[in-house]
């Protein structure tokens, strides 16, 4: 009863904040850029910095530090205050938290899925006003899609972690394999025969697998598979479910097929996680193909493992085709004018091109503006760099948890082999298209 | 009322002031802290499943949450597998622990002391890290139990990944560590029974079987009404270990009502929801608890 108590009471302490929070209306201020002066006044401005610790030494804190430090040398007007919140969901509470008491907050790192919502409750700040030609230019258009909700854009975006496909260079020569590259990328086909050849038994009984991904839900990194036959979950405008079609299908089925089919991915392929993947990759050694996204490369490239960075195959669209996660900027809407336009500006510095060359090692994943080039600093970079130009993205869309994990459900059941993928894809149609139909009410 | 019942009245408060007030001093400071974060919160648990709560407030949206959850498939599976786990995970539990304790009864009091330590040890040890240690044990390629199977020449189990027996993986995780708790408390308890009824019993001629049907397990009935009751509790919250060891899968295989709480929560911000479905859990727990009271309270003394 005591457990059941303190589950309660976590809840329940969320509401309270809830409760405490201001009235239900949202800011009204106008997001439009107000006209420069010519002595900018004095501006604090609040920063939720995801990973951040307050003298911290890891990598994340020191650059965040730097960039800070960098930002307010150039803007002497403004002053910055970092706020460090974890990536876990105790610093999505935190987050939300703060968003739902209009407590200090300005600039922070929201993710994918939580933007729309932040967007439909008017707690954001449009960019539109703050963005020059230039800007417009240089954003690849990708970019903006993921911020864009309702035809406005809401976000800075800073980065995409553009998956790709490392392969273990030792077992690609232990068993004579070709690696492709981005001249000369696999066919479908191709992909499957490699990763046939690359699962097998060695002498001392460590078996080897072709292929492998992280598959268990909220972490899924077989994203860029999915679309090779030139389907896609939603309708670009993220209004209709189509992964029903026969092209999102029929990818889904090649798929599910490595395991089912091919035997060559792991025997927990589908519902392993991303630790458990990195470890058969780099640990074990066991796993020659690994898709995944650009954060692992750091850890790979300091134990100096056999790597190479080639593209996804190529299915049935013909053409390259990755995915990933967006690293964007929010600012919150705020009445005070000096202070949004100093979030906007910081929000900027810090999804530009300027503060990759101001700080060594911002650049995690590759920038969305086609100036900054900071993150190809060597081959297997390069080629994830390049393969931002053939992403495909999601529209923005503010689905429920509960969705998710039936979505997620679907997918798991395809690969263990519990439901074909029409089946699958057929049954969750109209549970998603009732959501979409709601949202755009 | 006339001012003599009123001056009477007053009286009788401040008397009942001055005999108690210090009383009233010291507990203050625990009864401030369970108000402040027991009490009120539940109230507002109470209040927010009649809720819709985003970033903007709140407003009222009388039995909706719960109309929602009677139509969520997975709100029903997560109940499902919450039942099938508390049964298994209480009766194993209550048999297990029984046995244990009857096991070690005719040993002498120091043996019998460090097999209650022995036993009492995992309930002091973080349940991530025992869940942690079962993910190792259930691993497909090099896991303990796959490597058991292999060496008398069965097919590996996928333990975790597989829908079909991800549940039941995770029951035996769980009834395989004998609670700690629930040793203890039987063993005391047989301690306890005084010893002349299996005189008389035997005086009778009962056998072993008999004492322990007729003399045993009546007089445990206290006992194992308190375990039932705290175990069918801890069975109906399992959280962290299918949180750490599958997070609800493989296609929601394992999802739990207390993982969808979280999920709803944390994850979908849907306070109110998640309140609504805390709110189920609670009475259903309340409703078990006072069954079991029911059907299993006694007033055997002894």
């Amino acid at each position: 009863m005591k457990r059941s108590f303190v589950l309660l009471t976590l809840v329940a302490l969320a509401g309270i904040v809830m409760a405490c929070a201001a009235p239900a209306a949202p800011t009204t201020a106008p997001t439009a850029a107000p006209k420069a002066t010519a002595a900018p006044q004095p501006v604090t401005i609040t920063f939720y910095q995801r990973g951040y610790t307050a003298g911290g030494t890891d990598a994340g804190t020191v650059n965040t530090d730097k960039a800070v430090e960098i930002f307010q040398k150039n803007n002497p007007h403004i002053k910055i205050n970092i706020v460090g919140i974890p990536w876990t969901a105790e610093g999505d509470t935190k987050l939300e938290a703060a968003l739902s008491a209009k407590s200090d907050i300005n600039v922070f790192r929201v993710t994918s899925p939580n933007l729309p919502r932040y967007a439909k409750q008017g707690i954001l700040s449009e960019i539109t006003p703050f963005l020059t030609e230039e800007d417009k230019k240089d954003f690849y258009p990708s970019g903006f899609q993921v911020a864009t909700i309702d035809g406005k854009v809401w976000a800075w975006p800073l980065w995409v972690t553009a998956i790709s496909n490392f392969i273990n260079t030792d077992i690609f020569k232990e068993r004579g394999v070709e690696p492709p590259s981005m001249a000369k990328p696999w066919t479908w086909d191709q992909f499957v025969d490699a990763c046939k050849k690359l699962t097998f038994k060695r002498a001392d009984g460590t078996q080897v697998y072709g292929f492998t991904s992280s598959s268990k839900w909220g972490a899924v990194e077989y994203y860029p598979l999915m679309y090779i036959d030139g389907g896609r979950i939603l309708s670009p405008d993220g209004k209709k479910f189509v992964q029903n079609s026969p092209e999102g299908v029929s990818a889904l089925q090649k798929i599910a097929d490595l395991a089912l089919v091919h035997k060559c991915t792991p025997p927990d392929f589908g519902t392993v996680d991303q630790a458990g993947v990195r470890a058969q990759f780099k640990d074990r050694k066991t796993v020659a193909i690994l898709m995944s996204t650009p954060g692992f490369i750091p850890d790979l490239e300091k134990e100096n493992f056999p790597l190479a960075v080639v593209p996804p195959p190529i299915g049935a669209m013909g053409k390259m085709v990755t995915n990933g996660a967006f690293g964007l900027f929010a600012v919150v809407n705020v009445s005070d004018q000096a202070k949004l336009k100093a979030s906007h500006e910081f929000a900027k510095y810090l999804t530009g091109s300027q503060v990759a060359k101001d700080v060594q090692g911002w650049q995690l994943a590759p920038g969305l503006r086609r100036s900054n080039t900071g993150y190809s600093t060597n081959a297997n970079r390069e080629v994830i760099a390049k393969l931002v130009e053939y992403g495909v993205y999601e529209a923005p869309v503010a689905t429920s948890a509960e969705l998710g994990n039936n979505y997620g459900a679907a997918l798991q059941a395809i690969i263990l082999g519990k439901k074909t993928a029409k089946q699958a894809m057929d049954e969750i149609a109209p549970q998603y298209q009732k959501e979409l139909d709601a949202l755009n009410k | 009322m006339n001012t003599h019942s009123v001056r009477r009245g007053l009286h009788l408060i401040i008397n009942f002031w001055n005999k108690h007030k210090w009383s009233y001093f010291f507990i203050a400071p625990s009864m401030i802290l369970f108000f402040i974060f027991i009490a009120y919160p539940v109230a507002q648990a109470f209040l927010l499943a009649f809720q819709k709560v985003d970033l903007r407030g709140s407003t009222w949206v009388g039995l909706k949450n719960f109309q929602d959850l009677a139509n969520s498939q997975l709100f029903w599976e997560s109940l499902r597998h919450t039942f099938v786990y508390a049964v298994c995970v209480v009766i194993a539990w209550i048999i297990s622990s029984l046995v244990v304790a009857a096991l070690i009864q005719p040993l002498s009091n120091k043996i019998q002391s460090l097999y209650r330590g022995a036993f009492y040890l995992p309930n002091v040890t973080s349940i991530v890290i025992i869940a942690l240690v079962w993910i190792w044990i259930f691993e497909p390629d090099y896991g303990f139990f796959n490597f058991l199977l292999t060496l008398i020449g069965l097919p590996k189990v996928l333990w975790l990944q597989n829908p079909d027996i991800a549940l039941w993986s995770i029951v035996l995780s769980t009834i395989l560590i004998i609670p700690g708790s629930g040793v203890v408390l039987y063993s005391a308890a047989m301690g306890a029974i005084p010893r002349e009824y299996y005189e008389a019993s035997d005086v009778e001629g009962a056998n072993a079987l008999q004492k322990l049907i007729h003399i045993t397990f009546p007089l445990l009935k206290p006992t194992t009404l308190y375990l039932t009751v705290i175990y069918t509790i801890a069975g109906f919250q399992i959280f962290e270990r299918v949180y750490i060891m599958t997070g609800g899968g493989p296609i929601n295989s394992t999802m739990t009502i207390v993982q969808l709480i979280f999920q709803t929560a944390f994850s979908d911000f849907n306070y109110g929801r998640a309140s609504a479905q805390a709110l189920i859990l609670f009475a259903i727990i309340a409703a078990f608890s006072f069954v079991q009271f029911k059907f299993l309270s006694t007033d055997v003394e002894y």
